[in-house]
């Protein structure tokens, strides 16, 4: 699977179009996690906890928008864009969208 | 009564500088890894354009960092946004969140053995509930990696 921001690919030809695939995820750290992460904003810095966790949940995303193409039958996304929104306390959701084509060589 | 005001003012004011004095040391040691990072790391561009190139192997890479804010700068967003004004703390903040974000995507391209990222993309929100007047600011970034054959 190609995965990319770009409109298109060089050396490579769109032979099939599929339209839009995404994939989207919200998730949260426990109770816990939350209060140390606000104990954490008193003294400023990287909060680690919710790097790894925003980092999961965008993994998880990607994930979901690649089987998402993969059930369409297409070898690649194309014009990856991503989309964020704080919709709880310390959650955050991750949308990723993008083009599901079949490519093959130009040549 | 008075006293113990006098008190309480007291404590305020010495919790305020001990963290503008924490902030201003963490700013400076994040700027300056920052530099050292970057100065490593030149040999990777970034770019917003899609230029791309005949024989490459492309894939899609992006890094994430939250930053907290600290209570100075969230005692300063408060007065400021009742008077109005610029809010110069809150663009350094910012500005290092996406410099950090670059660096770590260059720091995978360099994993991978790659000089550029085209196509460059950012993200920015704030975690609105976690601490009080100033959410951390996540920093999302993303962008295709370009991988000569």
């Amino acid at each position: 699977m190609i995965l990319t921001t770009t409109e298109n690919l060089s050396g490579m030809k769109i032979v099939d179009h599929f339209g839009i695939v995404s994939g989207s995820t919200i998730r949260a750290k426990h109770v816990g996690r939350d209060m140390a992460a606000g104990f954490k904003n008193i003294f400023g810095g990287e909060l680690k906890g919710y790097t790894e966790l925003l980092e999961e949940s965008r993994k998880e995303a990607t994930q979901r928008m690649v089987m998402n193409a993969q059930g369409l039958g297409a070898n690649a996304v194309l014009n990856i864009r991503f989309s964020t929104s704080s919709v709880a306390q310390g959650a955050a959701e991750i949308y990723v969208y993008g083009t599901a084509v079949n490519v093959v060589n130009d040549d | 009564m008075m006293i113990s005001l006098y008190f309480e003012i007291a404590i305020f004011s010495s919790f305020l500088l001990i963290s503008y004095l924490w902030g201003l040391w963490l700013e400076k040691k994040i700027d300056r890894s920052i530099a050292q990072d970057e100065f490593q790391l030149k040999h990777v561009i970034v770019d917003t354009c899609s230029s791309m190139s005949l024989n490459s192997d492309y894939m899609l890479v992006s890094s994430t960092v939250v930053l907290g804010q600290g209570y100075f700068k969230q005692f300063l967003t408060a007065i400021k946004s009742f008077f109005g004004g610029k809010m110069n703390h809150q663009i350094k903040l910012l500005n290092q969140a996406r410099r950090m974000a670059i660096l770590r995507l260059k720091k995978q391209a360099c994993a991978l053995n790659a000089q550029k990222i085209i196509n460059l993309r950012f993200e920015t929100i704030a975690l609105s509930g976690v601490g009080s007047a100033a959410a951390p600011q996540f920093v999302l970034c993303y962008g295709t990696l370009v991988k000569e054959r």
